[in-house]
């Protein structure tokens, strides 16, 4: 089909112009589109960014590369030293470096995020359980040394603890 | 306490047994590799961090009391003999770094250790005999996780744990069987074994330099994406497979069309104990791999099935060198080597291929 404003070129915009007589079919070229001003060539990330909008999801981080090209805190770099594989110097490294490592890792092992296990972070628990082994061996010995004074004492710090 | 990797000589390893009913299963063993929050990795990290860190977890791991940690072996050297022996007893992570104030905290019987520095800040390994990866992850998990009452650990959500190699990120856990393969290798299979493994995420690695004794680590590789049940999962039905592949294989040697081929491989294994003045590692082990192996098929004492598991690590080259106890020289090593060998074979009493 050709244009209908030029005649000349194929038409390869297709619009349908709802006016006061009602709707009417318009078939132009993209030169006579863009200059009725219907059309200004496609800027596709404009285009994925309406798009994304549209679906409401978060646009993609900014770039791959990185801002850095080494971490400051451990000089850790992703091109390693001498050719030898990058081993990670700190844990900064994997936030700078967050987008390669994971492609990396990716790579690697085929997963997508950790999926196991946290550390267990109850630290207070941890130490007061040290605290509490450390007091009753004290009082083993107190008790053999038969220094009943001391046992007593220290049997009332256990029971603080528990 | 500060210890001399020497004092390991002479006695084996609580999981270092022939495997059981004769199979091919001999030992588990679980890795967990952590680091310090906050703390820079030990490849880069200062001599005075490194040597904070080694304080701080000796501290911590002597604290723990269970299990009590009673011997620390110190270890500046990745090349030193002292790297080589503990290395032999797989009480090093596969990589490891020179350097200061670095080392190995080890349990009796060698079940529990924590490597220090080495790698990265913590490797925590536990081992058992015999095929039972549920029970040594537990215990694994049950140190971790006192520990991390102590320490803070790197960790980040996405993440997971994080460790100096990128092979160690997420669970930071390796789980790993020890298994005696002789029939694979005398059926020239491991090639496909090691092919086979490798797709589902394992590794096959010798236990020794060159698989001598024809024992191997089968490892499983991926830290990121599968969690720790997945994993124990994978290794549960990745060992029978590879144990029944040895046994089809052992069952096959005594096909009309092998049995000639293995009867032979006896014999010149039986020959070679009877008379080798000089032995090198893999020869020795490899022999007693052999007769152990023809023992089943009747073709060597009885006696002989366990000798590979008794000599084995007093057999291998750093082992060697530092029982010796003195400067010696690879020829007055390998005559060692064949004396010990020898006098131990000749312990036995049974058939030989020839009667």
């Amino acid at each position: 089909m050709l244009c209908g404003r030029c005649g000349e070129k194929n038409a390869s915009i297709h619009v349908i112009e709802v006016g006061s007589g009602g709707p009417r079919s318009l078939h132009l070229c993209s030169s006579c589109a863009a200059e009725i001003g219907l059309m200004v060539g496609i800027d596709a990330d404009k285009l994925e960014e309406s798009l994304r909008a549209l679906i409401g999801e978060e646009p993609p981080p900014e770039a791959e590369q990185p801002a850095f090209e080494s971490c400051p805190d451990c000089g850790f770099s992703l091109s390693g030293e001498e050719g030898s594989p990058a081993l990670f110097g700190c844990e900064k490294d994997f936030v700078l470096f967050r987008f390669p490592i994971q492609s990396l890792l990716h790579r690697r092992h085929g997963g997508k995020a950790h999926k196991g296990k946290r550390p267990a972070s109850d630290g207070s628990a941890a130490r007061k359980q040290q605290a509490l082994r450390a007091l009753e061996k004290r009082l083993e010995e107190a008790v053999r040394a038969e220094n009943f004074e001391l046992a007593a004492e220290i049997r009332d710090r256990i029971r603080e603890l528990t | 306490m500060n210890a001399e990797p020497a004092a390991l000589t002479g006695r084996k390893p609580d999981w270092f047994r022939p495997p059981q009913d004769g199979k091919a299963l001999v030992a588990t063993r679980v890795s967990l590799s952590r680091n310090l929050g906050g703390i820079i990795f030990p490849p880069r990290a200062s001599e005075m961090t490194l040597a904070n860190v080694e304080t701080l977890l000796r501290h911590r791991l002597e604290e723990l009391g269970d299990p009590p940690f009673d011997a620390y072996f110190p270890l500046t050297s990745a090349d030193s003999l002292a790297a080589a022996l503990l290395r032999e007893r797989l009480l090093l992570p596969p990589h490891v770094l020179s350097g200061p104030s670095r080392g190995v905290a080890v349990s009796p019987g060698e079940t529990v250790s924590a490597a220090v520095n080495l790698l990265d800040h913590l490797t925590l390994v536990v081992m058992e005999a015999g095929f039972r990866p549920d029970r040594v992850w537990e215990r694994a998990d049950e140190i971790d996780d006192r520990l991390a009452g102590a320490v803070e650990f790197a960790f980040d959500d996405e993440f997971g744990f994080l460790t100096v190699s990128p092979e160690d990120v997420g669970t930071g856990l390796h789980i790993e069987f020890v298994a005696h393969l002789p029939a694979l290798v005398l059926t020239s299979q491991t090639d496909k074994v090691v092919r086979a493994l490798s797709e589902i995420g394992f590794r096959l690695l010798p236990l020794a330099e060159g698989g001598a004794g024809h024992l191997f680590r089968v490892r499983s590789a991926r830290t990121f994406g599968p969690d720790e049940g997945e994993t124990i999962a994978d290794v549960l039905e990745t060992a029978p497979v590879v144990e029944n592949y040895e046994l089809a294989a052992r069952d096959s040697l005594s096909s009309p069309a092998k049995r000639i081929v293995f009867e032979d491989r006896v014999a010149r294994a039986v020959a070679l104990l009877d008379n080798a003045r000089l032995m090198s590692a893999s020869e020795a082990l490899d022999a007693l791999s052999l007769v152990g192996l023809g023992a089943s098929f009747g073709l060597a004492p009885t006696g002989a099935a366990d000798l590979l598991f008794r000599l084995y690590f007093d057999l291998l080259p750093a082992h060697l060198r530092l029982s010796a106890g003195r400067e010696t020289d690879d020829t007055e090593r390998k005559r060692l080597r064949a004396d010990m060998v020898r006098r131990a074979w000749n312990g036995l009493a049974g058939p030989r291929p020839e009667e």
